[in-house]
């Protein structure tokens, strides 16, 4: 089935041995119970069949029949009784230790996910055999992370990354493939397709293959073969977010297709135009890295004190827009016209533009201070603009970024893969393709179409009727993870091997070969895109092959096993040089790009956004992604249309109301979030909701969550729609935000709230310009109201002499936090937070152990926001402590808050008492569900180095202390101190931009004790209560443009 | 006060023996016939009817809670504690009423409380049985919330004494264990006459089993007094601190709006006032339904109207007083938490509170409403709602606004929730309406011995 099956040879990489003891044996017959006996076994008990593999076939083994009795024992047990204590387990030990295997001890082995079309690098930590939870790789040459000594396996990561491990342990995951909507199996499946093999030759030029984007070279290799053995096959392929505006960008100011990659830690002035860089964009662990490096207030061994300037125009909030020292709104088309205007103040080109926006002071003033610093910062500062822009808007980029000296200097362009191919093989954009295939399957020239990856039923523009012309085709198969909308459309769905359960590589955004190893065998049977092609091909499936075979073809200088175990192979990045703009075809403005800021009914601009959390809709069904708070609105499950306030209140639109929102010939209902800071008259919509064939927790077509947004997308306007109608229709539709829980009631007097926030925001978020921030008697931490003495002796964690104890703490950066939420969901993952549900996150009873909370200042319509990440900050003389009437929180004797869950009874004195709101209790038991048969599966996502929380319980951030143990007890091992930076909590590994830093406060040589010294140091509400958190936050420090500091407004909210 | 017109008696005079003994039996008669009428009025069937029905429903509600998790109520990650904890306070104020009547009035020879001592510290059993429950069931684990008791066990845990929760556990315990022992004690020769009276075997048998072999003798007599009168100073601070000892709950916490010094004081005037309101609520219709009138009489009433006076009165000068103290400290949090409990999302709560507590007790002042037995009972239900407000604004709006803006919430209660607490009257008036049919509900001796009768031949005591 898999290559995993297969004897490894010599060379074979460090896969995980499968383990061969009863419990997966008897999880994987419990899978098979449950899908029902007309699913032969092998297309889903991969355990059973591997070890037989090499020993059932002998009757006469010894360990083959212990195992067999194992195996039936293990399965009468669950058969046969109804019984809710302990299942029976048979576990048929090990009787030899595999290589390397300590039962406890985790392994780490690199992978990689190609996610969108650009790959990332992964380290995965497996217990016994079953991974559970993903990293960055810190050593990879593109994004790579963990400067600090001791924590190299741990680098940045993405939100996704985080959550896609849960994918794989997903019980909704599909489990077989299906024929027509019946049920087959993979086997059914190849049997047919060998049957298929003569039409398919003969018709090859009728056979399409529409794939989500891959940068995987393995696949791209094998499509050239299919391409060789198929003359006529067609290869399109598609994905609704897309970068392929900047392609096109620079294919039209270069002839080319190429890629540009900033060099943010080089730019002391970035501007954006519409651009997510710290979360969207493909090379965002990068841009987060460098944008925070070069952005440290303080020279340290992450920064050189030299703060950059970042400016964010844009229509929708961005988590660049939100960390920017300058964010002007404006609709998204209007940055045409501004990018048109600050070309022609640098004085590169184009004459007067005109836009009566550019006219609103405002925008003039900026206009003028960028252009200016631009020109000032000539080497020093570089322009990006957003996918979502238009081609033209990214060629006079190249052409400012021309004309401000950028190229090489704070901006490299790359190689794209089809760089120096003739224009007619480049491949088009993906909305041209789809529509391409959609017109030829209309024309009947299509009989198969084999669909890779992606949900063109769900996500293809909304003029395409693809789900019509997939009726049409002959034969349509779609290998996915789901059974999911275009799975019920097409002829054979294959379920996919998640890309921790199969072989694969994938290209970074900088074109870096990176190697995806398996973590575990397929668990549902699943097979990868590139054992579908060679299923295609009419080879024997075997990914390890083919990614051998590709990486053989490039004949690196490192060994296969070298590039296994480090997971890349070092490559000089492809950059391509001399590039220079050509002639760009003349610009019309359309008459809404020239109007002011205020328009009229059907005249409104849409933006579509992907979500941060569900990106297109693909993470549907992840639970953890649907709870984790956007960065900004705070909402989880659900998707919505972003209104300005001003806009909001002109068009008599509410918050939690549903809204119509026409586009064309298309409306929608969606509901209304008033986003403080969204462009006036323009409308953001947030794509990813309204699934119907998700998963139980995405949307199953009985669960609504959230809007079907994509409907409204159409090819000519897949990104940016203008003529747009929104009215009101008076319908409620709660969204459940995480921190507006309070707002939304009826006050007598209505300014309290706001009144009673910004009265103690200046004590809970420190925020000053850099000049302020520069005077030698400035600091964060501001003054008690009376003296901070203690009635009592407090507890003393001695740095010197016998009683030496380290005494752990953190600080968290706030100037860094772009608020990408992967501390949160790392967490999750660490520390097996549960997932509460919707209706409980309305009340107020989310579990996450670290939260991002966001406050707004200024304007509603131009607000400065700050994100504070705060989990239990380790208080050492924590309220919670005292109050609790059966000792079930104390401190160790390094001063960690710990939560002893077997004492605890539940009495919730301590979450009253806890001044920072970080304590969760467990109201339900929200593990109940893994209980089922079904969803059993799921339980082997959980870190066993955490407990597991009952119902009835308090639990909070425990600073990772299973991390601090396995440190100490290394380091003890080894007769040596603990180093520092070698614990490294779960969210401080996960963090782009190293806000979190972890360590001993009575190293005095720590970078924590140090950071917990600066003068931007502040713990938070100590003034107040005295609880000497150990938890310090650092002030943010904002770098404006002294020109447009009286547009600042002061106050907040 | 004169106990002679409490017995609403005519022509008697020194000496007369005979008549004092008519006169005696006529109150041990009336008395007892509550319990004796061979059928109690229908509307006692009626009330008791409903009251088990809401029982069950408490009964329903508190098993739905222990096998499902605390989610099914409405408490959430910044309300810990909401209509649980709210109910508790709830019925320990009410339970104070009847310590005070018993205890302190005794000892400050208050003769007028004989007739409703009885009934007010039954009330206080009920009502402690009541809060007693919240404090186990609003735990996330019930079934361990032994682990609250000081108990011998092989690791050596004890519980945390600087928890106020770890206190409450004792002042309750202590409370409610003095006030039964009270209670019972004093019903000992009441208990006695029942046996003596009784027709049938099994009364005779179970009123005997509890009045422990009473016979009425001198000696018994001595000894009796003696007890009573020093359980009555034993209770007699239990009265301070039980709901003093219940504010260090709130009092000693950091969070704005509790943490308060007057709470003590505040919150042993509210638990008296809430007291005295119930104890009216229930008598003043139980002494038209079995024609207590005249042991029961509107003097008495009116007496408590008095007290429920000042001490709704008290607990109105708190009210100012906290906010004088908010804006005195300086401390934004503090005043900010004050000033949204009047005019933030609960503002309808704080304005409840406030009308029925201090507002319409001030009507108190005027004699007609306090003899007039219906506007009594409008006005003691409305302060038994207020003082439910009260602690439920105390507990629900300071916890919603702590002092991180992102951990605000706005409770909302769940149908369970409103079980609960409905349940939970339920209990306490099917415990009220057993005892009001089956115990003695005066006390016969005590009101014996304040009937002028009884100070036949004396010239002064």
């Amino acid at each position: 089935m898999s290559s995993l099956n297969r004897s490894p040879d010599d060379e074979a990489p460090q896969v995980v041995p499968v383990p061969e003891h009863g419990y997966w044996r008897s999880m994987a017959d419990l899978e098979r119970l449950e899908a029902g006996a007309d699913v032969p076994e092998d297309a889903l008990n991969e355990f059973a069949g591997t070890s037989a593999d090499s020993e059932v076939s002998d009757p006469l083994s010894r360990r083959s029949f212990v195992q067999v009795m194992g195996a039936s024992l293990a399965l009468a047990g669950v058969a046969g009784t109804g019984c809710k204590r302990w299942e029976k387990e048979e576990i048929v030990p090990l009787s030899r230790r595999p290589e390397d295997q300590i039962p406890g001890v985790p392994q780490y082995y690199s992978t990689a996910w190609d996610f969108a079309g650009f790959g990332q690098s992964l380290v995965a930590t497996s217990f016994e055999g079953r991974p559970i939870k993903l990293d960055g790789n810190a050593e990879h040459p593109f994004a790579r992370g963990g400067s600090v000594l001791g924590t190299e396996r741990h680098g940045a990561s993405t939100v996704w990354a985080q959550a896609s491990i849960l994918d794989l342990y997903d019980p909704d995951r599909s489990r077989a493939a299906t024929r027509d909507g019946g049920g087959s199996t993979v086997a059914d499946f190849r049997a047919w397709l060998e049957a298929e093999r003569a039409q398919l030759r003969s018709r090859a030029a009728r056979v399409r293959v529409l794939s989500e984007a891959s940068s995987s070279p393995t696949l791209a290799r094998l499509r050239a073969e299919l391409a060789q053995q198929l003359p006529g096959l067609q290869w399109v392929e598609y994905e609704a977010v897309s970068f392929d505006n900047e392609r096109e960008g620079h294919r039209l100011a270069f002839g080319r297709p190429v890629r540009m990659l900033a060099k943010l830690d080089k730019a002391r002035t970035i501007v954006t135009l519409d651009a997510d860089l710290f979360v969207e964009h493909p090379a965002a662990l990068q841009y987060s890295r460098d944008w925070a490096r070069a952005r440290r207030f303080e020279r340290s061994s992450l920064g050189d004190g030299q703060m950059n300037r970042l400016y964010a125009i844009e229509s929708t909030f961005s988590s660049t827009g939100a960390v920017a020292d300058h964010r002007l709104p404006l609709r998204s088309e209007q940055l045409l016209p501004f990018a048109m205007a600050l070309e022609a103040k640098l004085g590169a080109g184009g004459g007067n533009v005109d836009a009566a926006f550019l006219g609103e002071p405002e925008v003039a003033k900026h206009l003028d201070a960028i252009a200016e610093e631009l020109l000032d910062n000539r080497g020093h500062a570089v322009v990006v603009a957003g996918r979502r822009q238009p081609a033209i808007v990214h060629a006079l980029v190249a052409r400012i970024n021309a004309a401000i000296g950028a190229p090489g200097a704070t901006l490299e362009y790359l190689a794209e893969p089809d760089s120096d191919v003739p224009a007619s093989a480049q491949r088009p954009t993906h909305a041209q393709g789809l529509a391409r295939l959609v017109k030829e399957i209309e024309q009947k020239q299509v009989d198969y179409l084999f669909i890779i990856g992606g949900n063109p039923v769900y996500d293809a523009p909304a003029d395409l009727d693809f789900a019509g012309a997939l009726a049409q085709v002959k034969a349509s198969v779609h290998l996915s993870l789901y059974q999911d909308e275009t799975s019920k459309k097409t002829t054979w769905h294959v379920p996919r091997a998640h890309f921790l359960e199969a072989w694969g590589d994938v290209r970074t955004f900088d074109g870096t070969h990176t190697l995806a190893q398996p973590l575990i065998q397929p668990m549902f049977g699943g097979v990868s895109a590139i054992e579908l092609l060679q299923l295609l091909l009419g080879a024997e499936p075997d990914g390890h092959g083919a990614v051998k075979a590709t990486f053989d073809e490039l004949r690196p200088s490192v060994t296969w096993r070298q590039a296994i175990h480090d997971g890349f192979v070092a490559t000089p990045v492809p950059t391509v040089a001399g590039l220079s703009v050509g002639q760009l075809p003349p610009v019309q403005l359309t008459e809404t790009q020239r109007a002011g800021s205020r328009l009229a009914q059907g005249q409104l601009e849409v933006v579509f956004a992907p979500s941060m959390q569900l990106w297109d809709g693909r993470f549907a069904n992840n639970a953890w992604l649907q709870e984790t708070p956007d960065f900004l609105t705070k909402v989880t499950w659900d998707n919505y249309a972003m209104v300005g306030p001003s806009t909001a209140k002109d068009l008599g639109l509410k918050n939690d109301t549903l809204i119509k929102v026409k586009v064309g010939d298309k409306e929608l209902e969606v509901a209304c979030y008033t986003m403080p800071g969204q462009a006036p008259y323009s409308i953001g919509l947030v794509l990813g909701g309204g699934r119907t064939a998700a998963g139980r927790k995405g949307g199953d077509g009985k669960a609504k969550v959230g809007f079907d947004t994509g409907r409204l997308r159409t090819t000519a306007a897949l990104d940016v729609a203008s003529g747009a109608t929104v009215t009101g229709t008076g319908k409620g539709h709660a969204l459940a935000s995480t921190q507006e829980h309070w707002d939304l009631r009826a006050t007598l007097y209505k300014d309290v709230a706001q009144w009673g926030i910004a009265s103690r925001l200046d004590t809970i978020v420190k925020e000053v310009p850099v000049a302020e921030a520069r005077k030698a008697d400035w600091r964060a931490d501001g003054k008690a109201a009376y003296p901070l003495t203690s009635l009592w002796e407090r507890h003393d964690y001695p740095a010197d002499g016998p009683d030496k104890v380290r005494k752990w703490g953190m600080t968290i950066d706030l100037g860094n936090c772009t608020g990408c939420n992967a501390c949160s969901v790392a967490c999750q993952a660490e520390n097996n937070v549960p997932v509460v549900g919707k209706s409980n996150v309305m009340m107020n009873r989310e579990m996450h152990w670290i939260r991002i909370d966001r406050y707004f200042a200024g304007s509603a319509d131009n607000p400065t926001v700050v994100h504070q990440p705060l989990g239990c900050v380790h208080c050492e003389a924590a309220p919670c402590e005292v109050v609790c009437p059966v000792g079930a929180t104390l401190h160790t004797s390094e001063g960690l808050n710990d939560m002893i869950y077997n004492r605890c009874v539940g009495t919730r004195y301590c979450l009253n008492n806890c001044g920072y709101r970080v304590r969760r209790f467990n109201f339900f038991d929200y593990n109940k569900e893994f209980k089922e048969a079904r969803d059993k599966v799921r339980n082997l996502l959980f870190n066993p180095e955490v407990t597991v929380r009952h119902r009835g319980v308090m639990e909070k951030c425990t600073y990772c202390v299973q991390r601090i143990q396995n440190a100490k007890i290394k380091a003890k091992n080894e007769r040596r101190e603990v180093l520092d930076g070698e614990v490294v909590t779960a969210c401080q590994a996960a963090c782009p931009t190293e806000a979190i830093v972890f360590g001993d406060l009575n190293d005095p040589k720590s970078r924590v004790s140090r950071l917990q010294k600066d003068k931007r140091e502040y713990a938070l509400l100590n003034n107040e209560l005295h609880t000497s958190p150990r938890t310090h936050h650092l002030a943010r420090v904002r770098n404006p443009n002294p020109k447009l500091v009286g547009h600042e407004r002061s106050g907040s909210h | 006060m004169s106990a002679a017109e409490a017995t609403d008696t005519h022509g008697h005079g020194h000496g007369e023996a005979e008549a004092a003994r008519q006169k005696f039996s006529s109150i041990t008669r009336d008395i007892a016939w509550v319990a004796e009428m061979p059928k109690p009025p229908k509307i006692w069937y009626g009330l008791l009817g409903v009251s088990l029905l809401l029982l069950g429903m408490l009964v329903v509600a508190v098993t739905h809670l222990v096998t499902t998790g605390i989610g099914v109520w409405g408490n959430n990650n910044a309300q810990g504690w909401a209509w649980d904890i709210t109910n508790f306070v709830f019925w320990i104020g009410i339970g104070h009423a009847g310590t005070l009547i018993s205890a302190v009035l005794y000892l400050f020879r208050q003769n007028w409380r004989t007739s409703i001592a009885r009934s007010s510290e039954a009330m206080t059993i009920f009502a402690v049985m009541c809060a007693g429950i919240f404090p186990i069931i609003h735990t996330g684990r019930p079934w361990l919330a032994w682990w609250m008791i000081p108990h011998p066990n092989d690791m050596q845990m004890w519980p945390q004494f600087r928890s106020p929760l770890m206190w409450d556990v004792f002042a309750i315990s202590t409370y409610a264990t003095t006030s039964l022992l009270f209670w019972y004690m004093g019903m000992v020769p009441d208990l006695a006459t029942f046996r003596d009276r009784s027709k049938s075997k099994i009364k005779q048998v179970i009123y005997g089993i509890f009045a422990l072999g009473w016979r009425g003798s001198a000696r018994q007599w001595h000894r009796y007094e003696r007890a009573y009168l020093i359980l009555a100073a034993l209770s007699t601070p239990l009265v301070v601190s039980v709901h003093s000892v219940v504010s260090f709950d709130f009092a000693t916490s950091q969070l704005p709006g509790w943490h308060t010094t007057i709470f003590p004081p505040y919150f042993v005037a509210g638990a008296i006032f809430s007291g005295f309101a119930m104890v009216m609520t229930l008598l003043v219709p139980a002494r038209y339904l079995f024609n207590l009138k005249h042991i029961i009489t509107d003097d008495h009433i009116e007496a408590m109207c008095k007290i429920t006076l000042a001490t709704g009165t008290m607990v109105g000068c708190a009210y100012a007083i906290e906010f004088f103290i908010a804006w005195y400290s300086g401390n934004e949090f503090e005043q900010f938490t004050f000033i949204n409990r009047m005019l933030g999302p609960y503002w309808w709560a704080y304005f409840i509170m406030v009308s029925c507590n201090l507002l319409f007790p001030q009507l108190f002042w005027m004699r007609k409403f306090r003899t007039n037995p219906w506007l009594i009972v409008g006005v003691c239900i409305l302060v038994n709602i207020g003082m439910w407000f009260e602690r439920f604004v105390i507990i629900v709006t300071s916890l919603s606004r702590a002092f991180v803006p992102s951990g605000w919430h706005y409770f909302s209660p769940t149908k369970w929730d409103i079980m609960t607490l409905v349940g939970s009257f339920g209990l306490f008036f099917t415990l009220f309406l057993l005892f009001f049919r089956y115990l003695p509900v005066i006390a016969m001796s005590e009101v014996k011995m304040v009937a002028p009768e009884a100070h036949a031949g004396k010239d002064d005591h």
